[in-house]
């Protein structure tokens, strides 16, 4: 006789040695051992001559399915209705719960990539000739002129009326009414011009466009430059001595840092234009250059006509002397006198509308911004456009770290539901288990 | 390949389950189970054939640590089995088609036996359906009482409690 081992690994108590005794009996009888106790031998006999029997039919359908290895499909029929179902439902739910846990994942990566791209330098260039712009400041300057000597234009008038006019550069007795004119390069004969304001008009427009003037260009730059994070302050002090250098001045600045390095200045700069180039290939080599935008303007045409305008009144000025020096009545002093003041003012004016084209043509206005990213931003700034071992080794590592930190956030995220799952999981066993056990009391 | 190594690979694998012997030696027996729990022949067949193509699926699964493969079929066996009486929520009657299970089986009993026979079927018919359970899993799985305390999910000394008095009701239902 066999004896098992009867120990209870659950803590319960010992079989008692009666009934451990009659266990192993039953044990020996349904092997076929001879016992002692002839009523449990013939009850096992009889019980299991009560077995059912496997039906013919099944146990070769059987055999031939394991030697077959239960192709599918063959008893799926048989699997539905002993609960073969639930499994299916459990794998198609399994299937589903993968695929959009994978396509949440490639989303949210996806999203990331194409959000975070955009960050190649992006230069622009525009140029303008003495376009529109120039006529409407040669017609500004023009009009300026025009106010500026509106005693001519008052003379011109008076001189039309005038029952006679004289020579001024001759002998004869000047008329404080007749038109002054410039004097031509000819000494002064002829120089007197009687004639409408059409006529000044032509004299002016002759005197505007000289063939060997060098040419005056005014040009602008914008520029944003993006420096590391935490170097803006070092960046912006740089600024200063770059524009001292180029023979310059900074007109206006405004410099915010903010938390973690972040910041931007902004700065207007006035740089000698025959320094700009140095200047700005200085201040490119603070940072990385995003956007660089370069305006010219031609204002060669407003500056020789502003010239020719003070040359005009410097003549009419040496005219105006000459006539008060033959002036012989007071009258006629005094109106010349007042012509004098006036031509003084119109000259006046008209140097400081050339020292003005002088210094919008001698130096430059540079408006330039620096842009200093976050110090968690900073290395996907950090591109300078071209492709190197450093830049590859960088993305990758970038790449590997978002796509971490994308799975930490999505384990983070899934994890209460994870919880929830298993402790789902935990009870639906416990549930089934009980639903089964109870299946035998119903 | 050394000698060595093959064998410490063949180690390191899992033991293959031997399913088709498996079959042969527990076929009938998983049947007799089955049918003593749903009550009829039909159910009992279609559940018999799931029995084993779902341990047939599941055979990589099998951990020899955790039990024996027969111990293993009939837990298989009897959570089909469960699972079928929930779904049609009724009870299971131990031999309900008799005539028909029996028939193989009868004329082997003894001669003048149809008697005795009928008194053990009708004792059967008459236990709870927890100690049919019990008897079926003794007498026709052939389960050891550390098996039977395995598939039913509490210790074998607990499990020999529960058959020693599903034995004694079956005892006194015959006498």
């Amino acid at each position: 006789m066999i004896r098992s081992k009867h120990s209870d690994p659950s803590g319960d108590a010992p079989l008692d040695p009666a009934v451990q005794a009659e266990l192993d009996a039953l044990d020996a009888a349904l092997r076929g051992d001879a016992i002692e106790d002839d009523t449990l031998a013939a009850l096992v006999r009889d019980v299991q001559a009560q077995a059912p029997v496997l039906p013919t039919e099944l146990r070769e359908r059987l055999r031939d399915d394991v030697a077959a290895g239960f192709p599918r499909g063959r008893r799926r029929a048989a699997a539905t209705a002993a609960g073969g179902r639930s499994a299916q439902k459990r794998r198609r739910f399994t299937l589903i719960g993968s695929g959009a846990l994978a396509t949440g994942i490639a989303g949210v990566f996806a999203l990331i990539v194409f959000t975070g791209g955009g960050t190649s330098p992006q230069m622009a260039t525009e140029s303008s000739g003495s376009g529109h712009q120039d006529l409407a400041q040669i017609d500004q300057l023009s009009n300026s002129f025009d106010s500026a000597g509106g005693d001519a234009g008052t003379t011109t008038s008076a001189a039309s009326a005038a029952p006679k006019s004289e020579d001024l550069s001759g002998t004869g007795p000047v008329s404080p009414d007749a038109a002054v004119r410039p004097l031509p390069e000819d000494g002064g004969r002829g120089a007197v011009v009687k004639g409408s304001s059409s006529t000044t008009s032509s004299s002016t427009s002759k005197s505007l466009t000289p063939a060997t003037s060098p040419r005056k260009v005014e040009r602008t730059v914008d520029m944003e430059v993006r420096v590391k994070s935490g170097k803006l302050d070092e960046a912006s002090g740089k600024v200063g001595d770059i524009v001292r250098d180029a023979g310059g001045y900074v007109g206006n600045s405004d410099v915010s840092i903010g938390t973690r390095g972040a910041g931007s200045a902004t700065f207007t700069l006035r740089v000698a234009s025959a320094k700009l180039d140095d200047a700005i290939a200085r201040l490119s080599k603070l940072g990385t250059v995003t956007s660089q935008n370069q305006r010219s303007t031609d204002i060669t045409s407003s500056f020789d006509s502003a010239q020719s305008r003070l040359d005009d009144a410097n003549k009419v000025r040496r005219a105006l002397l000459r006539a008060l020096s033959k002036a012989t009545t007071s009258g006629e002093i005094a109106s010349l006198r007042a012509r004098i003041a006036d031509n003084r003012a119109t000259r006046a004016n008209l140097d400081r509308q050339l020292a003005a084209l002088s210094r919008r043509a001698d130096l430059t206005t540079v408006s330039l911004t620096l842009t200093a990213p976050s110090s968690g931003a900073a290395a996907i700034a950090d591109d300078d456009g071209q492709w190197s071992i450093g830049d590859a080794a960088g993305d990758t590592v970038r790449i590997l770290g978002t796509v971490t930190g994308v799975l930490l956030v999505a384990a983070g995220a899934a994890l209460p539901f994870a919880i929830l799952a298993l402790i789902g999981l935990a009870i639906y066993r416990v549930r089934r288990r009980v639903g089964r056990e109870a299946a035998l009391d119903a | 390949m050394s000698d060595t190594l093959s064998a410490t690979m063949a180690a390191a694998r899992p033991p293959t389950l031997e399913f088709d012997a498996l079959f042969r030696t527990a076929g009938g027996d998983v049947y007799a189970y089955v049918a003593s729990l749903v009550g009829d022949a039909a159910t009992a067949e279609d559940i018999t054939a799931a029995a084993f193509e779902r341990a047939y699926r599941k055979r990589r699964s099998f951990d020899p640590r955790r039990g024996t493969p027969r111990q293993w079929l009939f837990t298989i066996a009897r959570n089909a089995s469960l699972d079928e009486l929930r779904r049609r929520k009724r009870s299971a009657t131990l031999v309900p088609d008799a005539e028909r299970h029996v028939d193989a089986t009868a004329a082997a009993v003894d001669d003048g036996g149809g008697e005795r026979s009928d008194v053990v079927r009708a004792a059967i018919a008459s236990l709870a359906p927890r100690d049919r359970d019990l008897i079926a899993l003794k007498f026709y799985a052939g389960l050891s009482n550390a098996e039977i305390g395995t598939t039913l999910g509490i210790s074998e000394s607990n499990a020999g409690t529960r058959v020693h008095r599903a034995l004694s009701a079956l005892r006194e239902a015959c006498s």
